[in-house]
């Protein structure tokens, strides 16, 4: 039987290629995800373990928030005691802190926008600096400064240049006097550096007579766990001493954890991508066998058990599988290459290396696509095993009817479920539920669908009838009486238009809430806002101030905290800005006890959400554990409006418990007669010289720079889903070659009474559109289904409205049709070429 | 499936025409119908009939007269309403769907109207398939024997669409042949040829009986085709009407006539 699922597989080249395209693609999206992040993890720990090689201990502030924290810099004087302990040979404290930014001889600032730029002091001992010079010197004085190779290069940067470069105390120019590596890499994982030597680093970053961390080097023959036990007895509780090894794992697994979020979200779209692939493998073999019948029971009658009969189709989907996963996996190793390619281009630069395929990315991809190919044959290959050996000389109708009414009960108990599922799913942030739930949905669907199709293809051909006569009518027809093959194909289709579809109606919610809370929440005529990484230093919040026209201004700042195990972000704002009575007051958030005066005296106002859940009420103490250690805040306040933040803390408080004091946005109010537009361009004028990566928003440009950033992420998962579409439409390609291939008789039929061929083409057409059609309004009705539930879970993070983008719908329904339409150009063709005479005498 | 078991367990011995003991294949009281109360139609209604071994029996009778139906449910293809089939010794009626595929691979050989080759698969390969679904090794001498009897041997590596009908149908004797099988049902194997093609067809069926005692049961409305055979069964409304022994071309057109009549 291998022999003749192999020669199925080599006769029909063509349906077997498309077949095993169909694999591939999801395999290559399974294979090119872990290839890409396993690549980036190695080449990490090279990267960290060389920065780190001479670095027996370092030493800097303990933290109850976990590794890769902003610490509590260090006191300069510990480095004497560190010192002093028997066994260390050198060390030297160092500053290393978030908030700079270099900028190219053009004003703009270089680097991206996603990673920081460090401040950071220069180490004098080679053997304790993660940094090594390339070209040049290394800084010295409070004039010169080294920045990392890939930040020179961006911004054509050369030694001897002046160089602008924004530290906490604003923007200042710098001699270049050295170029430098990190460890291995031209920079750190896509964040620059600037490096001063250790009393500029002090000044410019804030750390007068403080360090960040002190590495030290050990003495021969000491182990760097003996002279950390060593120092940890010296420095106390306050300080931690890890050692190069620990440190360089910790730095790693940072980069992995964060990597981690991204592997998943990209597996999910992968696994959606084989779903759709097993779709279509299922509804291929399905019809296939259906076309074999005669095949299937010639064989029977020759002998071959129902075993063999199904044997022969699981070999034929193996073979299948095994060769396309195969190209998948060198597929997905070419995405991870192309995809390195596109994350460099967005600024966030991997160092170089030869690509990493673990044996759990051969083991995952392939066992991944030949179970996905072979489950979905099983099916199928069960229903050829049925054909009675008398089907060899007669023709035998097999009886579907119970079958039918047992599939529509298991289609709407799965549907529900599903749905009920994912819904659930979607509120709790179950992954693996949700990933159960839409499978279930989809299956329920798909089985429901057959028994949609007759009536909603009678409508959706009632125009094509008028239009096209009588191959408008064949269409209908055609689809109609190949319900189960319908409906198959269009769910296919269905999985990712419904994924973008709830994506749409998420969005246009997000949009339509953002618009509604900067309507009524926002006070402040003007937002002050900088890029992702350079946040708004102190001057530049005083200069606004002192400009003619402003009447207040507010500092929003955010960071981290931990409750328990839950890592929340807290905001911090002065009460005076939320407080609504307060006529320059800058955000109303709706006050529901307390008051928000109360913040400036400590404590802190928490969402009545999160008082409701957690059974908080005014006056008792939240558990806040900061970088800088255990701070528990009495609740002064509970608050309506949760897009700004839940937990709310003042600006005093934030300086307390937070190393930094940097504003992530400005709120500004201006005085009543004050032009908005003129102060605007004012405040607009002041930043391009303090602060340029800082920008001035009115409201409405503020509510569209938050569009476009919904729409950045939504572009994204489109593109992502866009590969399941691809594989769906290439599913519409192959039914339509075999029901072309099945009707060939017919066809010659048509031909012989008059039917010219492009009738026959557009017949072939029409149908695909009809097919496509359902499936993308399948797709719609359950993408606004899933895009509600949604919504409804994000309500309370301030998604308030739920908004149905018709227009997009509409436009996605059909762009899906003329993509349906496209993929059947080849089918039409072939059927329309067919010789009349032979496809008649055909059987 | 109904088993008349005092049919089944004692046989009529004499019931028919041929000794029973050397019968390859035969049928006791059996009935067909399809459909039930007005649409109701007998396709067999109560045959006896006994294929001896090492013969060539065709089976005749009009449109409608239910010879298919006989050979269908002699082969095991279908079942009868009631009655018993026996392939040898061995109770078709009684077996499940298992032992039935065991019977068709060991025991039975099969010669249809069309469609008798898998597409995919060369002429040869087509040959030993039943060979290869049952595992078993192909007799190399005999395959060669086989082989040369139908002519074939410089079409083996072509695929059916490569051959001609009459070259098909070669394919599907020597492939029937190939397995020795207790006996050879063919349907019609002349049915989509043309005369010469048909003759060639036919005269490699009676050689197979001549020279290797095969038994060979033929369903036929051609008076041309049935002539080749050593004994006509002739078939109307689904009883056994009538047989003849030696048969020549004209003989049966005369009898097709009165049968008709």
């Amino acid at each position: 039987m291998g022999l003749i699922a192999w020669r199925n597989i080599v006769c029909h080249k063509g349906r077997s290629a498309f077949l095993g395209l169909c694999v591939v693609l999801g395999v290559a999206f399974v294979a090119g995800t872990f290839v890409l992040t396993d690549t980036i993890k190695r080449v990490f720990t090279q990267v960290f373990d060389q920065a780190y090689e001479g670095t027996a201990v370092n030493v800097r502030s303990a933290s109850d928030l976990g590794a890769m924290t902003t610490r509590t810099p260090l006191p300069a004087s510990l480095l004497a005691k560190v010192e002093s302990v028997p066994g260390v040979r050198a060390a030297e404290g160092d500053v290393f802190v978030i908030g700079g930014r270099i900028f190219d001889s053009n004003g703009k600032a270089a680097g991206s926008a996603f990673a920081p730029t460090f401040l950071a002091s220069w180490q004098t001992n080679a053997d304790l600096n993660t940094f090594h010079i390339v070209e040049g010197l290394a800084p010295r004085g409070p004039n010169e400064v080294v920045i990392d190779m890939q930040a020179a290069s961006k911004a054509k940067l050369t030694i001897g240049d002046q160089v602008r470069v924004q530290t906490t105390k604003g923007i200042q120019k710098f001699r270049l006097v050295g170029v430098a590596k990190y460890g291995s890499a031209g920079n750190l994982a896509g964040a620059s550096a600037v490096l001063f030597d250790l009393a500029t680093a002090q000044e410019q970053a804030n750390r007068i007579d403080q360090f960040d961390s002190i590495a030290v080097a050990a003495n021969k023959g000491i182990t760097d766990s003996t002279l950390q036990d060593r120092i940890q007895a010296v420095i106390g509780a306050k300080y931690e001493a890890v050692t190069g090894t620990e440190l360089s794992v910790e730095n790693s697994d940072s980069i992995s954890s964060g990597l981690s979020f991204f592997t998943t979200f990209l597996l999910v779209f992968a696994a959606v991508s084989l779903f759709v692939g097993a779709f279509i493998v299922y509804n291929t073999f399905a019809i296939v066998v259906a076309q074999r019948t005669r095949e299937m029971a010639l064989l029977r009658a020759l002998g071959a058990d129902s075993e063999q009969v199904i044997g022969s189709i699981i070999v034929e989907s193996v073979v299948i599988g095994v060769i396309a996963s195969a190209f998948g996996l060198l597929g997905g190793v070419g995405l991870a290459i192309g995809l390195r390619g596109l994350l460099s281009a967005l600024g966030i630069s991997i160092p170089s290396g030869p690509m990493t395929i673990l044996p759990r990315t051969i083991i995952v991809s392939m066992l991944g696509g030949v179970v996905m190919t072979v489950v979905s044959a099983i099916a199928p290959a069960i229903k050829a095993s049925r054909v009675p050996p008398l089907a060899a000389v007669r023709s035998v109708t097999m009886s579907t009817v119970t079958q039918r009414r047992t599939k529509l009960t298991a289609g709407a108990v799965l549907a529900l479920f599903g749905f009920a599922a994912t819904a659930f799913a979607a509120s709790s942030v179950n992954l693996p539920l949700l990933g159960v739930g839409a499978v279930g949905t989809v299956l329920g669907v798909a089985l429901l669908a057959p028994s949609i199709v007759p009536p909603f293809v009678h409508v959706l051909a009632t125009p094509i009838r008028s239009l096209r006569g009588v191959a408008g009518q064949l269409a209908e027809e055609n689809a109609t009486r190949g319900a189960q093959r319908t409906a198959t194909t269009a769910a296919a289709l269905m999985i990712g238009t419904a994924l973008i579809a709830a994506s749409l109606v998420l969005a246009a919610s997000i949009n339509t809430s953002t618009d509604e809370i900067l309507g009524q929440g926002v006070r402040a005529e003007l937002i002050v806002s900088a890029d992702r990484v350079s946040g708004i230093g102190p001057t530049v919040t005083d200069a606004i101030r002192a400009t003619d026209g402003v009447a207040a201004v507010a500092s929003y700042r955010y960071g981290s905290f931990k409750i328990g195990n839950a890592t929340k972000v807290v905001v911090a704002m002065d009460g005076a800005a939320l407080t609504a009575t307060n006529p320059e007051s800058s955000l109303d958030l709706g006050v529901s006890s307390g008051s928000f005066t109360a913040l400036d005296d400590g404590g802190v106002a928490v969402s009545k959400k999160v008082a409701d859940d957690r059974n908080w009420k005014i006056g008792d103490i939240v558990p806040m554990v900061f970088a800088t250690g255990k701070s528990p805040q009495r609740i002064v306040a509970t608050f309506k409006t949760t897009a700004f933040g839940e937990y709310i803390i003042s600006l005093r408080t934030h300086e307390k418990v937070f190393s930094d004091s940097i504003d992530q946005l400005a709120f500004v109010r201006i005085k009543k007669d004050a032009p908005i537009a003129a102060l605007k361009t004012r405040i607009a004028t002041l930043l391009k010289t303090e602060a340029p990566t800082s920008k001035v928003q009115d409201r409405k440009e503020y509510g569209a720079q938050i569009r476009a950033q919904v729409s950045q992420i939504l572009n994204l998962i489109t593109a992502l889903v866009l590969l399941a579409i691809i594989i769906a439409l290439m599913g519409v390609l192959i039914t339509m070659l075999l029901s072309v291939l099945e009707r060939t008789h017919e066809l010659g039929l048509l031909r012989a009474v008059g039917m010219d061929r492009r009738d026959v083409r557009s017949m072939v057409r029409w149908e695909a559109a009809i097919i496509s059609t359902f499936g993308a309004a399948l797709g719609v009705a359950l993408g606004i289904g899933l895009g509600y539930a949604l919504t409804r879970t994000l309500r309370d993070q301030g998604i308030t409205t739920l908004e149905l983008p018709y227009r997009s719908l509409i436009i996605m329904i059909l762009a899906v049709t003329v993509a349906g339409v496209g993929a059947s150009i080849y089918p039409a063709r072939r059927a329309s070429r067919l010789n009349v005479l032979r496809a008649i005498a055909s059987d | 499936m109904t088993i008349t078991t005092d049919n089944a367990t004692t046989p009529h011995i004499g019931a028919t025409p041929a000794s029973t003991v050397l019968a390859a294949a035969r049928m006791e009281h059996g009935s067909k119908t399809y459909g039930a109360d007005d649409t109701e139609v007998k396709a067999l209604d109560n045959v006896t009939v006994s294929f001896e071994t090492a013969a060539f029996t065709a089976i005749m009778g009009p449109s409608g007269s239910g010879k298919s139906t006989l050979m269908h449910c002699l082969a095991g293809l279908d079942d009868l309403t009631s009655g018993a089939v026996f392939i040898g010794d061995e109770n078709v009626t009684a077996m499940n769907e298992r032992a039935r595929t065991r019977l068709r691979r060991e025991r039975i050989g099969f010669i249809f109207q069309s469609f008798n080759l898998i597409p995919t698969l060369t002429a040869m390969e087509n040959i030993v398939l039943p060979e290869r679904l049952a595992k078993t090794k192909v007799d190399d001498e005999w395959l060669k024997t086989v082989i040369a009897q139908v002519h074939l041997q410089d079409r083996l590596g072509h695929t059916p669409t490569e051959l001609s009908g009459g070259q098909q149908q070669r394919v599907a004797v020597a492939r029937a042949l190939l397995g020795r099988p207790q006996i050879i049902f063919a349907d019609e194997p002349t049915g989509n040829l043309d005369t010469k093609a048909g003759t060639e067809v036919l005269k490699f069926l009676r050689r197979a009986v001549d020279e290797f005692g095969q038994t060979i049961v033929m369903v036929s409305h051609d008076a041309v085709a049935a002539s080749y055979a050593d004994r006509i069964v002739f078939l109307t409304d689904g009883r056994i009407a009538d047989e003849m022994l030696h048969p020549t071309a004209s003989a049966i057109l005369d009898h097709l006539k009165v049968l008709g009549a």
